[in-house]
């Protein structure tokens, strides 16, 4: 009678010990375990170049990368302490500044080009000649995003709408891509890659892009507030292998295409070549010694980078996503570059272009 | 006497789990800091929270606005699946030529999760009510067919065949003897259906909407509101009770003779 | 036998006139044919990172754990509930407070919670799994005979004799019949779970062809969780049947 209990029972404790996520993991000797967040973005480049050039092993990092679909949620994952360091847009990483302190510690890159609105091919002109066809329409957004950012500031000023002449809908990237193709919707924020990709299955076209009225949208390079504190020294060298593939792209741009068409592929994006290069040109990044000017502070004692994120915050307020700012001196800091200049040998490595 | 007194301990002994469950929220919120407040709110937050939500309005409505439209939504779709699973799941019960035709398509659509089918009913019906009816009609269907073909199945054949001996209709048979009969058996699979209908709800309103309980959740969560979260969560559940409740007064009242 | 096969011909007929016919953009509905050479692809070429056989690995995973951990917890529990009284008491409030929580609603927790890894959707899956362990080994144990405890203990069981010998067995079918309706629950939560914050497994995979607008690769995902949960049910029904032979009351 005991012979099935006991069958049960060893096939639950089976399971349970085959299953269990430790005995996946392999330890590498004394590499420091690092985890970041990421997106399928331009930025997240740096990392993949890291992995396949041994930079992280370089300085002693073993990497655990996870991916999100966008920054909202990689900022609520965050709230869990479920990664140490990352990228993210200039809105969640403010959200998440105003939430839990997370720290602005880089610039991944500079965006507002491929931040847009987009609409559908019949559409495009008819919206882009006459705006108050816009009037009443639902548009989808990610919300607390910096296509969110775009896609109101690009309503006001290009087009002439208030707030209450149009309602936007909460999706996630994937959703607004499927209710696009749908035809479900004409017109709706999209960040590239999905404008590529929207372009592509459907002829969607592009009407405003937050290039088009002035807004400073970038990426930024983030990290945890008690992260940080108990590993400077990790944090800068996560920061200095970022530089150091800055440095690399601009040395080697054909190579560099071909490295983001693989780590797009890796995620199961498929973009046509001439849309990687104008990606490339749409998303500039910045070396260190160009970093160490944005985070410097101005003849007002604020960097570039604190007034970009007090303009992030403005809106953020305006749309009631935030009740106050946060204080720019806490979350903005440029501690880390300085801790890679003032460090020979790692000042070396962020400014090695070479392989 | 003695179930007067062992029911007063009852009450007693699960009131005090409340309190101390009640307490460990306050303790771990509070005081020692275990969950830090964007993580779960403190009662306070959860107040400010419903407050907000009863005055204002947070996400697009004020509480009442996404309520009716998550139970809208729940109706409809349990509706349509009792109107359309209870007649399928009779013919298929009594008939074995329907059985053999239309069991093998069932079988072979049903265990994909219901949930799975969301993505691809945005493509098809986008993010209005139509897909979500869908989406909780096919949840709450399956319940309703299986239970309904086993009530169906379960008759004694000698009270049909005495029926037929004295003459009774086809309808006779179906609404006199096989209905009444398999009613227990189709109430069961409609408490499974209700419950489901509540869940794939949820699910399709994180996905994407305009209003509704999951609709909160997933703004709360985007703006790391964790009181939002658990207000919308709390209202759920006591939605989720309150409508197993009522489904067993109808059950009451359609099979009064039932304890 | 040729019923049933008239039934799938009409499924897959009707799907692959219906793609065929382009009634439907194939943005919207591909056809058979497409999803599964595509299917075949998955298996060779990654997709969002993995190979279809990976992303089901992952899923499987997470699922393994949740529920054996379910399994663990809510099966003892609800033995000990329905054996002793104040138990029964002390746990109810706290579990029926929890019970009409939706388990995909603890999605928007478990992100702040746990993140995105592995213990967020273990969360959800525990949450849909746990219930219905725990329930059907109370209701066993409940529905046991009682002159049968008592003569167990009239003949010297001693506590933990009368457990194993007979509340567990006594109880077994209701609690086999529990395990196989929580591993439905649990799979389809699981796919929730991982459709909204996944980042690996069968949803994220599903997701991910949302978000490139290749719904072959959708239809492919959700053809394997249809199979693999019909695989799960198949296999527990067999263990069901098993018991209930065994041990089961006649009639049951």
């Amino acid at each position: 009678m005991n012979r099935w209990i006991g069958a049960v029972t060893a096939s639950f404790v089976l399971m349970l010990a085959t299953a269990s996520p430790i005995a996946a993991q392999d330890t590498t000797a004394q590499a420091y375990p690092l985890r970041v967040a990421q997106q399928p973005q331009r930025w997240s480049l740096a990392w993949y170049l890291a992995r396949e050039k041994g930079w992280w092993k370089a300085l002693g990092i073993e990497p655990t990368m996870s991916m999100f679909a966008s920054g909202a949620p990689e900022v609520a994952a965050g709230a869990s302490g479920s990664w140490d360091v990352g990228g993210a847009g200039d809105i969640p990483a403010v959200l998440g500044a105003a939430r839990y302190g997370l720290l602005t510690i880089g610039i991944a890159d500079e965006e507002p080009a491929i931040n847009t609105i987009m609409a559908s091919k019949d559409m495009a002109e008819r919206y882009a000649r006459d705006p108050s066809l816009i009037k009443g329409k639902t548009i989808p957004v990610a919300t607390n995003s910096t296509g969110h950012w775009a896609a109101s500031t690009c309503l006001e000023k290009k087009f002439g709408l208030k707030p209450d002449e149009y309602r936007f809908l909460n999706l996630s990237t994937p959703e607004i891509n499927a209710v696009l193709t749908s035809g479900q919707y004409d017109i709706s924020m999209v960040w590239s890659p999905n404008t590529y990709i929207l372009a592509s299955t459907i002829g969607a076209k592009v009407i405003c892009t937050g290039k088009d009225v002035a807004l400073p949208i970038t990426s930024n390079l983030l990290a945890m507030p008690s992260f940080a504190d108990q590993h400077p020294d990790i944090v800068a060298k996560f920061l200095a292998i970022y530089l150091r593939s800055v440095e690399w792209e601009r040395a080697h741009p054909q190579q560099t295409i071909e490295y983001l068409s693989a780590l797009y592929k890796s995620v199961g994006v498929n973009i046509p070549r001439e849309h990687l290069s104008q990606e490339m040109q749409d998303r500039p990044t910045f070396t260190l010694a160009e970093q160490l000017k944005m985070f410097e502070p101005g003849p007002g004692g604020t960097s570039k980078v604190a007034q970009w994120s007090d303009q992030v915050a403005e809106f953020m307020k305006s749309a009631q996503i935030i009740k106050r700012a946060p204080d720019v001196k806490k979350y903005v800091t440029g501690k880390y570059l300085l801790m890679i200049e003032n460090d020979p040998q790692l000042k070396a490595f962020a400014e090695n272009s070479q392989d | 006497m003695r179930v007067v007194e062992s029911l007063s301990w009852r009450w007693l002994i699960g009131g005090g789990s409340a309190v101390v469950l009640a307490i460990a929220w306050y303790l771990l919120t509070g005081p020692l800091e275990v969950l830090s407040p964007v993580q779960f709110p403190t009662i306070e937050d959860a107040i400010d929270s419903l407050s907000q939500l009863m005055g204002p309005g947070y996400a697009g409505a004020t509480l009442w606005g996404h309520i009716l439209s998550s139970i809208e939504l729940v109706l409809l779709g349990f509706t349509v699946a009792v109107a359309t699973g209870t007649p399928l799941g009779l013919l298929m019960g009594r008939s074995r030529v329907a059985h053999a035709y239309l069991n093998s398509i069932f079988q072979l659509i049903r265990p994909i999760a219901p949930i799975a089918w969301i993505p691809l009913t945005i493509l098809w019906f986008g993010l209005g009510t139509a897909a979500k009816v869908f989406v909780i009609w096919l949840a709450a269907f399956a319940p309703i067919v299986i239970n309904t073909i086993t009530g169906a199945r379960n008759i004694d054949p000698v009270l049909v065949a005495a029926a037929q001996v004295h003459g009774a209709s086809r309808r006779h048979i179906l609404f006199d003897i096989v209905i009444p009969a398999a009613m227990p058996t189709i109430f069961t699979g409609l408490r499974i259906s209700l419950q489901a209908c509540w869940m794939v709800l949820v699910a399709s309103e994180l996905v994407g909407s305009f209003t509704g309980l999951g609709h909160i959740m997933i703004l709360a969560t985007r703006d790391l509101n964790a009181g939002m979260i658990f207000i919308a969560m709390s209202c759920v559940s006591v939605l989720g009770a309150l409508s197993s409740l009522a489904l067993a007064r109808v059950e009451h009242w359609v099979m009064p003779w039932r304890p | 036998m040729l019923l049933p096969a008239l039934g799938l011909l009409t499924l897959f007929g009707g799907w692959a006139l219906v793609s065929s016919l382009e009634l439907v953009s194939p943005h919207f509905l591909p056809s058979p044919f497409v999803v599964f050479t595509t299917m075949v692809e998955l298996t060779r070429e990654p997709y969002a990172g993995s190979t279809l056989q990976q992303h089901l690995l992952a899923s499987l995973d997470k699922f393994a754990v949740s529920y054996a951990l379910s399994v663990a917890i809510g099966v003892p529990l609800g033995l000990l509930m329905g054996r002793f009284q104040i138990l029964d008491w002390v746990v109810t409030p706290v579990f029926e407070a929890f019970r009409y929580i939706p388990p995909i609603a603890w999605v928007p927790f478990s992100i702040l919670w746990f993140g995105t890894g592995f213990l967020a959707p273990t969360l959800v899956i525990f949450a849909a799994t746990f219930a219905p362990c725990l329930l059907n080994a109370y209701r066993g144990v409940r529905l046991i005979d009682g002159t049968l405890l008592e003569v167990a203990q009239g003949l010297g069981a001693g506590r933990l004799r009368t457990m194993t010998e007979v509340l567990l067995p006594g109880a077994l079918p209701h609690i086999v019949a529990g395990l196989r309706v929580s591993a439905g629950f649990g799979w389809q939560s699981l796919i929730g779970a991982e459709l909204i914050v996944g980042s690996t497994g069968l949803g994220y995979m599903i997701v991910q062809g949302e978000s490139n607008v290749a719904p072959s690769v959708v239809l492919a995902g959700m053809i394997t969780i249809g199979l693999v949960g019909a695989s799960i049910d198949y296999v527990l029904r067999k263990v069901e049947d098993r018991i209930r032979r065994n041990w089961g009351p006649s009639g049951l």
